[in-house]
């Protein structure tokens, strides 16, 4: 009990305001290293790692936001027309229309044109699958946001092509040819040519569930499509 | 400092063990992919044309049929498959409460799983609240590769589209079916649909 006391007025007192005596190592027990023991106290290793860490950004720019000053680092270029393996499928981006609105496209403003990307898809996986329309995005057309929000801006309308039916699974091994369209603003200028993000994913375990799912949905690909303006016929 | 650092080596340690101990834990539980057996559905296989129990229905697969296109009679564009259709007739009833069959699929000789087609109305997988006690009688439409009925294929139905882990799932196995006959399917690009009917 009597060495606890000693300790607090150590700590509170002695050393900070006070200033150490001579005789006071004798009085802790602590030999040579009593002075280094007030400098690294825990609380101040734990923020001396904090503050280093922090310092050890500086040279990547600190805490400023990061920019990607290359947007197509990773992604594999793709030619019109080239079969690229997704993941849980095949996609073969085939080409791309301006249209009018019409039907069985219905335009939440009917000044609107709809941008037009038309793909055949093909499940690899061993079952259907709804989502992959969702593998498919635009990126930096005029009129046509990137992002919904928080979300990717997914396609507004995607039909089967040979009977213009509202899309909603594809089959494993069986190609599909998909109208895959995303409403434009009537202001914006009009393409000639969009990038064509292709999104990939992998089959790995559900850390959470542990059972085998496609996961990890990336952009993988990019595909520079020329835009037919077929608005008039 | 030899305290403060023997504390903080401490509690390293410690979360090293613990990290190891969570690991080695998930390693045991995932071993051999055991969520897959753990979980699995619970099939319950019958014959063409009789009818077998699950869960909250009752099911049979009375009939199967194919085509290279189906016709929507309310009109529209046809529905041609880039493979084959394959149409079978289900006889179906809810055991205890409403039901509906959320799930219905062909899976092929090499295990894969072709969902209910969505592009041709088909009511009884889905849509149709089936009673208790009441059978009715319809078509399910699936779109498969030519070459997946020559291998065999069965019938899948459950209650759930998406959530099947330890479900029930009615399993009927289709007699394989001839390259010849599919092809015969194919040709025909104008079948309709049955509509669903009460039996009582």
């Amino acid at each position: 009990m009597a060495t606890f006391q000693v300790r607090l007025v150590d700590s509170r007192l002695v050393s900070s305001s006070i200033g150490r005596g001579q005789g006071d190592d004798a009085v802790y027990g602590v030999g040579p290293y009593g002075g280094l023991r007030d400098l690294f106290s825990l609380q101040r290793v734990i923020a001396g790692l904090g503050a280093l860490a922090v310092l050890a950004t500086v040279p990547f720019g600190g805490m400023k936001k990061a920019v990607d000053v290359h947007p197509d680092r990773g992604l594999e270029r793709l030619a019109v027309n080239q079969v690229y393996d997704a993941g849980p499928y095949k996609i073969t981006i085939t080409g791309a229309r301006l249209l009018k609105d019409q039907p069985p496209l219905y335009a939440t403003n009917k000044a609107n044109r709809w941008v037009i990307i038309l793909a055949t898809v093909e499940v690899t996986a061993d079952e259907s699958r709804n989502d992959a329309a969702t593998a498919i995005h635009l990126r930096g057309v005029a009129g046509v946001p990137d992002m919904d929000g928080m979300l990717r801006n997914d396609a507004d309308s995607v039909l089967v092509r040979s009977d213009l039916t509202v899309f909603y699974a594809a089959h494993p091994g069986m190609p599909e040819e998909l109208v895959i369209g995303w409403e434009q603003d009537s202001k914006a200028a009009v393409p000639t040519e969009v990038d064509v993000l292709v999104t990939g994913r992998t089959y790995r375990m559900n850390t959470f569930n542990e059972s085998m799912e496609w996961l990890d949905e990336e952009d993988r690909a990019i595909v520079t499509v020329p835009v037919l303006d077929r608005r008039n016929t | 400092m030899r305290g403060t650092l023997g504390r903080v080596g401490s509690w390293l340690a410690g979360a090293v063990a613990l990290l190891l101990v969570v690991n080695v834990g998930h390693r045991v539980m995932v071993f051999n992919n055991a969520a897959s057996d753990r979980e699995r559905p619970y099939e319950v296989s019958a014959e063409v044309g009789s009818m077998a129990l699950a869960r909250t229905f009752t099911a049979g697969v009375m009939s199967v049929r194919g085509a290279g296109a189906i016709i929507d009679p309310r009109g529209g564009n046809p529905h041609v498959s880039t493979g084959v259709w394959v149409i079978v007739t289900v006889r179906a009833a809810s055991r205890d409460e409403p039901v509906a069959i959320g799930f219905a699929g062909l899976r092929d000789a090499a295990g894969r799983v072709y969902w209910a087609s969505e592009r041709v109305k088909q009511d009884l997988r889905g849509g149709r609240t089936l009673q208790p006690g009441i059978r009715v009688e319809g078509e399910i439409a699936f779109e498969v590769p030519r070459a997946a009925p020559s291998g065999g294929l069965t019938v899948l139905l459950a209650k759930n589209m998406f959530e099947r882990r330890m479900e029930d799932i009615l399993a009927f196995k289709l007699d394989p079916v001839d390259a010849a006959t599919v092809t015969g399917w194919a040709a025909d690009k104008k079948a309709t649909l049955t509509p669903t009917k009460v039996l009582g």
